[in-house]
């Protein structure tokens, strides 16, 4: 036995006794306070409402649905918040860090400045911030932003096709009843933004709540960040040989950038990339602070009503090691080999240190 | 020992080295016993008074942001009505209190798990916390229910005319359980939002999120004295549900329970007496009625029954007044809160604050 493969074992005996005296402690615990541990209780009814559920066909959630329901609705959310930011991250970032390497001293500078400010401020004090503003940047409902005049109601009251206000942003879309499109139908409603309170408050329609701007906003810039320094780190470690050959080979700059730098660069801005991705999807978590209803706003709802914190606590981590994992898998998979263009280099699998 | 002629037979030996092994093992417990035997002087059974006595440290979990109900202030110390009911608790144990400020996800498995002795946090009595969480609620100190801040620019004035409204509300409480059930009762369609802390949940009503702001109608007063402009915003009279908000502490230790109930007790008998923190040493010697003899130590051994000194009743009510003072200190009018008593007064004066008698 070598070694190596006994520090291994050694190990893997460390880890597995710390964990199951964990858990042997925890179900001594559980027995002597008399709770025991058990996923039953999320049949009953949520009771409470969720400001924000993804559309679903065939699914709406309301307060009668299960905590499972809520929990699902709670992880789209989260979801839906995650793939947003993190594109709007990776578009910012990698701006900023080609911006890093400009020509210009103004466009270097303050990109430069954008970096180490955002960096520098915590997630959450962001995130605040930027919801404090959109609160004060956009009007109330009685004064909001519309567009598209379409009716007058029986109050009197004009309704339009689009508000913006500090509500959020509601647009009204068309339903389509999907099952009558076989019979040859096409059976169009319109889901509207409808005033209510007197018209101080909107119902309905597609609604973007200042919730969703905020986090969107804050988890998006932070991120991009720390992805515009990985970005710029991983574009001059690749030799400027290879730029100074392309350019002798009579290729402009973007071209030099987009078919010998950037395919290069990729292979080493994947790693510090992965785990952004999954700072970001992680952070998503502080979306309670706002006031948007991810996984753990919902889930902390649910450990509150039911007082199952144990069993709340492991759904949270088991998401979100999945969700980890499942970034870091497609992140990490080996690239197919490139046909075609004669000048991308062939993309190579990452060296394995023996 | 049987006497045989040479050697026993083996099966005698094995009988003889086992009647030996017995008589030690008799010894041994019979000594163990006697060395664990309660001391002479009557101790508590409660393990929970046990450690906090010899810790000479009560840990009292308290919401520690909460004006009128415990908070800290400009000098670092503890105020409120919990915060007084902890100290006049400490002070009946004569031990020294140290506060855990809690929010409302963690209070719970704080409680549950020993990291606090007692819960005194404005913390609703209800089924699911009394039966499934395994907790004892030992006492009512705040007869509350839950209502509803707006703007006065909205002219609100009842619950029904808030349907169609944004309503903010912080996670974690009963809040949002009962908000549901009262509004879908009566049939009032709203959207309400989330927060996390109640500072967030107040933030985003004021920059006008939404229309209206909801928690018990304590928590109410203690949020509208930190908004800008207090004046501006109205609390509905109307309220939607019942908030018994008392102390407690976790199933398994009743002799702990009983301790904490009659400290409690004391303080509203104290005020149905008349007893003062001013003038409480005076009762002791001049008082003639037998319920307060025996309240304040003076005969009878009520003290030692739940394994305290003869004075706890004296001490607790010397270090923070009888239930009415501490009422006033806190919440009363000369108080930014300014709430009225309603059902936290006496019993004899209409009000819901009881004490079965000190006999």
């Amino acid at each position: 036995m070598t070694r190596r493969s006994a520090i291994h074992i050694l190990m893997g005996l460390l880890v597995v006794t710390m964990v199951a005296f964990a858990l042997f402690n925890a179900a001594q615990n559980f027995q002597s306070q008399g709770r025991s541990f058990g996923f039953d209780a999320f049949e009953q009814s949520a009771g409470f409402p969720i400001s924000e559920t993804l559309p679903l066909p065939g699914f709406e959630y309301t307060p009668e649905s299960s905590y499972w329901a809520a929990l699902a609705m709670g992880f789209l959310n989260t979801l839906k918040i995650s793939l947003v930011s993190l594109v709007f991250a990776l578009a910012l970032g990698t701006g900023v860090g080609l911006a890093r390497l400009s020509r210009f001293p103004e466009v270097r500078g303050s990109a430069t400045a954008y970096v180490s400010l955002v960096r520098s401020v915590p997630l959450l004090l962001q995130l605040v911030l930027i919801y404090v503003l959109i609160l004060q940047a956009f009007p109330v409902v009685a004064s909001s932003f519309k567009w598209i005049h379409y009716a007058v109601d029986e109050d009197g009251i004009s309704l339009y096709a689009a508000y913006l206000n500090n509500r959020g942003l509601f647009v009204a879309v068309p339903k389509i009843d999907w099952t009558l499109l076989w019979s040859g139908s096409l059976s169009v409603s319109w889901d509207a933004p409808l005033p209510t309170f007197g018209g101080r408050n909107l119902r309905g329609g597609l609604h973007l709540s200042p919730e969703y701007l905020a986090l969107f906003l804050g988890l998006g810039i932070y991120s991009s960040s720390f992805i515009a320094e990985i970005v710029r780190g991983s574009l001059q470690a690749i030799d400027s040989g290879q730029r100074e050959a392309a350019r002798a080979l009579g290729m402009t700059e973007f071209q030099t950038l987009r078919y010998v730098v950037f395919p290069q660069a990729w292979k080493i801005m994947v790693p510090p990339l992965t785990s952004q991705f999954l700072s970001l999807t992680k952070n998503s978590s502080l979306g309670v602070a706002v006031g948007y209803p991810e996984l753990v706003s919902v889930g902390g709802t649910i450990l509150n009503q039911t007082g199952k914190s144990f069993e709340v606590i492991t759904i949270w981590m088991t998401v979100y090691l999945s969700l980890s994992l499942l970034i870091s898998f497609l992140m990490n998979r080996k690239p197919r080999p490139r046909t075609g263009s004669p000048h991308a280099p062939q993309a190579t699998a990452p060296t394995r240190l023996s | 020992m049987l006497k045989t002629a040479g050697r026993a037979p083996f099966f005698l030996q094995s009988l003889q080295k086992l009647l030996r092994l017995a008589l030690a093992c008799a010894a041994l417990g019979l000594a163990s016993f006697m060395l664990t035997a309660p001391s002479a002087h009557a101790a508590s059974r409660s393990p929970t008074l046990k450690k906090i006595l010899a810790e000479k440290k009560l840990k009292c979990g308290v919401a520690g942001n909460l004006a009128g109900f415990s908070y800290v202030d400009a000098s670092g110390n503890y105020k409120g009505l919990d915060a007084d009911y902890c100290f006049a608790l400490g002070a009946a144990l004569g031990v020294d209190v140290v506060f855990k400020p809690l929010n409302a996800k963690t209070r719970f498995p704080a409680l549950q798990s020993g990291e606090v002795d007692v819960l005194i946090r404005n913390t609703t009595f209800t089924f699911s916390r009394d039966v499934t969480l395994g907790f004892d609620f030992v006492g009512i100190n705040y007869y509350d229910g839950q209502g509803f801040m707006v703007p006065k620019a909205s002219k609100v004035q009842t619950v029904k005319e808030l349907e169609g409204a944004s309503i903010c509300v912080q996670t974690g409480t009963t809040t949002e359980l009962n908000l549901n059930d009262a509004f879908s009762r009566k049939g009032i369609k709203f959207k309400s939002v989330v927060f996390e802390t109640l500072e967030d949940a107040t933030k985003a009503y004021e920059a006008g999120r939404c229309d209206a702001y909801t928690t018990d109608a304590s928590g109410l007063a203690a949020s509208r004295t930190a908004l800008k402009k207090p004046s501006d915003h109205v609390i509905l009279k109307e309220v939607i549900s019942k908030e018994p908000l008392g102390p407690l502490v976790r199933h398994g230790d009743n002799e702990w329970g009983d301790v904490v109930r009659w400290v409690f007790f004391a303080l509203i008998t104290a005020e149905e007496k008349g007893i003062t923190q001013a003038n409480v040493a005076a009762q002791l010697q001049s008082s003639k009625d037998p319920e307060v003899a025996r309240m304040l130590g003076k005969s009878g051994n009520l003290g030692e029954a739940l394994g305290l000194s003869k004075d706890w009743a004296i001490k607790a009510i010397a270090k923070s007044g009888n239930a009415g003072e501490i009422f006033e200190r806190n919440l009363g009018p000369k108080t930014p809160l300014a709430l009225e008593r309603g059902l936290n007064q006496l019993w004899t004066s209409g009000g819901l604050l009881y004490s079965p008698p000190f006999n």
